[in-house]
């Protein structure tokens, strides 16, 4: 396993340590710490966009408490993230041991994996919002290729239908990231391990599921608590290409946040809800971790 | 192996070659697999462009046809005019991100350097508080952050715009860091230090070529972020003069209220992704063994 | 192998600070010659140029009028030598981005908006009071109505209109005539818009009777409510409070999920957040288009040789109605210019930009007494949405953005209930209704 490099420091500690993390410290003050406090502040405030603020202690929190349609965006945002970031994973490790050889087209089918990666959320909401319209779409022109009866079908008019299009557009956007991360998690394998199995007599799956399987979980971590965090915090795709329908069906959590905030004017309370997302997310990582066996985040 | 693919080092045993028909078929299998693969993810892309080349007007053809009738640059032209023109929003995004990249990258190659090699209180629990970042809806706060940019004097520029960015990155750019000094094999540090290196000495010319590969990496990933970030762009800039690509592109989009113009949407999506593309096609050998020394070694 | 990498970074130091001083010197390049005019730092000096003497004005609009804007600017300073710099916001954020900016008080010297939520903004007394500068007008008493009464508080004026636009009933010639209807005969009553309807449906093929988007509240209460206005019922009270359960409004739903439950809109409808809204009409596969004066210039571009007849919408039983909306304009508090702000919306209403820049466009013009000149004259459709201003209404009410605007609101989760959602439409109105009290009670 791969050792913590830790060395003897240099200088006394704490100014030196202090010195170097001054950039950060102060990016992070200005733009982290000091709207947090700022939103946690609102958050006990009845705020309107226009007009009088007025304190009301924990009032928001107890309307969260209340809040229906909170509680339907928490469940469906858990079910996408949780579907997404699997998904997402178990694709981007199937890739990574596909692709791990150097043979003629690998290194070409990686970068094309990659690229989705690379272009914005809110460009690839509109870009799926295209390939999936009923009338102008590829699949639209698919339909009349084959020369098929009937209208091709429209993928965004049912929850079920919204919820796996979008699990799929998703996917395709980020199991690139995945991919890389693993890839390069199973090229640090010593060869030596491998190679010693493989003279004991262990044939291909043996060898991935005892030695590099283990030796991924690190990399796991990572991987598990980036993708899981990002997709519970989803947003654009289910604002630029649902609105949230149908009839609601496909709010999230932050959706929920911008709608009560920026809709409807609710400041505090959507500073409110935002905390409370902060704390779940900070509480589902420590555990993730922990399931992980500490991989990473530790120090 | 060409250099604009990524190039991965040599792992497990070599495939042996074998002749016959067992590795015949795995042959076949992995290239219908493969071509499968490249096709689906390739797919929506491709079809962005082949619809962003199309003339005017046929892009909104129902059904709609495959490929253009003829190669026809039009959407792209008037996507060019549009506004106060293609080119100053572009020049905008591209101020921003080289900013932001600038920004992020200091701050976490010093901090990431520190929580791999220096001890100092309070190192845990400003590694947490980073992390944390990115664990915040940012439409929340994004109010407060427009506040705070108020008071500092850095509303509606660019800069105070880049520097929020950078703050948003440091979460991924310092893990990546501290993992990649961390990786640094310790004969090298203390043959330094043997040498009577200083901590800036060490840092400066013994361990950033090392991690230099993470550093590109950091940057890559500040850069993606920032050209494509629209909220905090909408909320932070009032001058239409200063608009990053994606507001500008966000407007050309909403402009039209039951005329969407596919044409000149997809080539939106095109204007906004190749950018990106090429940077990371040019990046991307030293990105590849950069993420290797960041993320596996922890 | 050591020695080399040690040796390498001094070059690559060498250019890592040149590149670090270029960006240095251009970041400050930026910050310094700022580009719309608008100073860097210095958030509330009012954003006209800080070099004082007024070479420059700023004016907000939404995306949908960018275009319009920028002409009209241009023309300005060709007039006057004065330059108006215009940004633009996407409709979806327009509301937010300006009430972020009147919470620090940056604004800018000219500010349009859409005139639904003028009523939101009089409350904070965001505009500057208007009324003797609009009395000194020669057409004060000529400006359109609807547009004034929602910019004015207790008799006084705070906005002037911009662009009105009504909505219409859009509906294809050709298809009329090929399914046997009277190709140039308005529909008088909701009964004939069905039948109708289901006779340009009966043609078959791809050909649709009706067309709507099915998943945009916002897109379809423009034409929809003022069939319910029509037969004597509406959305809100006088006081501006929800009234979803009005009888009218529950009828006016039933029909269009008659419409959608005979299938005579075409299945891709139902997903359409407002982006299709005009496609498949112009493609000339649409017998009936609930739509706006807006796509007349739209749809004219697209297919020019497209035979549309166009009317307000009907009631139930006659009668006929519009809901005129559009932009009001109007100068902040904040601006540092308003003398020059106000020359300059007076020209805008002055009878040559409205004759020769509005109305040259398809567009309407927002004084009465120049409703007849050359360009509505010579286009026939133009001339219909003129005349129906005069039974165009504004909805006037404090919380239009949460209760109808909002995709996910109180009448956009209605109006899908009803017509695709399978939902009763009594009890959905009935339902809604107390969602739109609560809204309300909810306060600001």
């Amino acid at each position: 396993m791969p050792v913590a490099v830790r060395g003897r420091s240099l200088g006394r500690p704490s100014v030196v340590g202090g010195a170097y993390a001054l950039p950060a410290t102060v990016l992070l003050i200005l733009f982290f710490i000091a709207p947090l406090a700022m939103t946690a502040v609102m958050s006990l405030f009845s705020w309107p966009l226009f007009g009088e603020r007025s304190f009301i202690g924990v009032a928001n929190y107890e309307t969260a408490l209340h809040d229906a349609q909170l509680h339907r965006a928490v469940l469906f945002t858990v079910a996408f993230a949780v579907v997404t970031t699997v998904v997402s994973v178990a694709v981007g490790l199937l890739l990574a041991m596909f692709l791990q050889v150097e043979r003629r087209g690998a290194g070409v089918i990686r970068t094309l994996v990659f690229l989705p990666v690379v272009i914005g959320m809110a460009t690839a909401s509109f870009l799926w919002l295209y390939l999936l319209n009923g009338q102008v779409g590829p699949v639209a022109w698919l339909w009349a290729a084959l020369g098929l009866d009937g209208t091709p079908p429209l993928f965004l008019d049912s929850t079920a239908g919204a919820f796996v299009s979008i699990v799929v557009m998703t996917v395709w956007k980020s199991t690139g990231f995945s991919m890389l991360l693993l890839l390069l998690g199973i090229q640090a394998i010593p060869q030596q391990l491998l190679e010693a199995a493989s003279v004991d007599g262990a044939h291909y799956w043996q060898r991935q599921r005892r030695i590099v399987l283990p030796l991924l979980r690190p990399t796991f971590a990572l991987v598990a608590v980036m993708g899981l965090t990002q997709n519970f915090l989803v947003f654009d795709q289910f604002f630029l290409m649902t609105r949230g329908g149908p009839s609601n069906s496909t709010i999230t959590a932050v959706y929920w946040i911008y709608n009560r905030a920026f809709m409807n004017y609710h400041l505090g309370y959507g500073a409110a809800l935002a905390l409370l997302v902060l704390a779940v997310l900070v509480v589902v990582n420590l555990v993730q971790l922990r399931l992980l066996g500490r991989g990473g985040s530790d120090e | 192996m060409s250099d604009h693919v990524m190039t991965l080092p040599r792992s497990g045993p070599a495939p042996r070659r074998r002749r016959g028909p067992r590795a015949a078929t795995a042959t076949v299998l992995y290239w219908v697999t493969g071509v499968v693969v490249a096709a689906a993810f390739a797919f929506p892309l491709v079809w962005a462009l082949l619809t962003a080349l199309k003339p005017r007007g046929e892009a909104a053809a129902a059904p709609p046809t495959a490929l253009p009738s003829r190669l026809s640059m039009t959407n792209f032209s008037r996507l060019w005019e549009y506004g106060v023109g293609l080119d100053v929003y572009l020049a905008n995004s591209l101020v921003v991100a080289a900013v932001s990249v600038v920004a992020t990258v200091i701050a976490a190659v010093l901090l990431g350097y520190a929580l791999a090699h220096v001890r100092f209180r309070g190192a845990g629990l400003l590694f947490a508080l980073v992390i944390a970042v990115m664990m915040v809806p940012f439409p929340a706060m994004i109010i407060a952050v427009f506040q705070v940019l108020q008071v500092i004097g850095l509303y509606n520029s660019l800069i105070g715009l880049a520097l929020v960015y950078a703050t948003y990155q440091l979460p991924f750019a310092v893990f990546l860091m501290r993992n990649a000094f961390r990786a640094v094999p310790t004969a090298m540090r203390e043959a330094a230090v043997l040498d009577g290196a200083g901590t800036v000495r060490t840092l400066w010319s013994v361990m950033l070529p090392i991690v230099r590969p993470a550093i590109i990496t950091v940057g890559l990933f500040a850069f993606i972020a920032a050209w494509n970030e629209f909220f905090a762009a909408l909320i932070v800039l009032t001058d239409a003069g200063k608009f990053t690509l994606p507001l500008a592109l966000m407007n050309a989009q909403t402009g039209n209220l039951g005329t969407v113009d596919w044409g000149a949407q997809q080539a939106g999506v095109i204007v906004a992704s190749v950018p990106v593309m090429v940077l990371f096609l040019f990046l991307q050998r030293y990105y590849v063994r950069g993420i290797a020394e960041g993320a596996v070694k922890s | 192998m050591r020695r080399r990498t040690v040796e390498r970074p001094r070059r690559s130091l060498r250019s890592t600070i040149a590149t670090v001083g270029l960006l240095a010197v251009a970041m400050v390049g930026q910050a310094a010659c700022s580009n719309g005019g608008t100073p860097g730092p210095g958030p509330s000096e009012g954003s006209a140029a800080a070099s004082g003497g007024v070479g420059e004005l700023t004016m907000w609009v939404r995306a949908a009028n960018e275009g319009k804007s920028r002409e009209l600017a241009a023309a300005y300073e060709e007039a006057t030598g004065i330059r108006v710099a215009v940004t633009a916001f996407p409709d979806d954020q327009y509301v937010t981005r300006l009430a972020t900016a009147a919470s620090t008080g940056d604004l800018p010297d000219v500010l349009a908006t859409d005139s639904a939520y003028m009523p939101r903004f009089l409350e904070p007394n965001i505009f500057a009071d208007l009324t003797d500068r609009v009395a000194a007008l020669p057409f004060a008493d000529e400006l359109f109505e609807p547009l004034m009464d929602v910019s004015t508080r207790d008799g006084r004026v705070y906005a002037l209109p911009r662009d009105p636009g009504n909505s219409m009933v859009l509906w294809n010639k050709d298809l009329f005539r090929e399914a046997g209807i009277d190709p140039d005969a308005a529909p008088t009553t909701w009964a004939e818009m069905l039948e109708s309807a289901r006779a340009v449906d009966a043609l078959g093929g791809d050909v649709s009777g009706f067309y709507f988007p099915g998943n945009c509240g916002v897109c379809n209460v423009f034409p929809w409510l003022p069939l319910v206005w029509a037969s004597g019922g509406d959305l809100f009270d006088a006081e501006g409070r929800p009234t979803f359960d009005d009888p009218e409004v529950v009828a006016a739903l039933e029909l269009y999920r008659t419409i959608v439950q005979e299938g005579l809109v075409p299945p891709s409808a139902q997903t359409d957040t407002g982006s299709d809204w005009m496609t498949a009409f112009t493609a000339g596969k649409v017998g009936i288009l609930p739509l706006g004066s807006f796509g007349i210039g739209t749809i004219r571009e697209a297919n020019p040789e497209m035979d549309m007849g166009i009317a307000p919408l009907p009631g139930r039983e006659g009668g006929s109605a519009s809901f005129v909306g559009g932009d009001v304009i109007g100068i902040p508090l904040a601006s540092a210019h308003p003398d020059e702000a106000w020359e300059f919306i007076a020209w805008t209403l002055s009878d040559e930009v409205q004759i020769d820049v509005v109305a040259a466009s398809h567009e309407l013009v927002a004084r009465t007494d120049l409703v007849e000149n050359e360009h509505s004259e010579a286009d026939p459709l133009v001339r219909i949405a003129n005349d129906a201003l005069a039974v165009s209404r504004t909805p006037q009410s404090v919380f239009y953005q949460q209760l109808v605007v909002d995709a996910n609101g109180p009448f956009s989760t209605l109006f899908y209930d009803v017509t695709y959602g399978g939902a009763d439409p009594a009890e959905a109105a009935a339902a809604a209704q107390r969602a739109a009290l609560d809204v309300v009670g909810a306060g600001e």
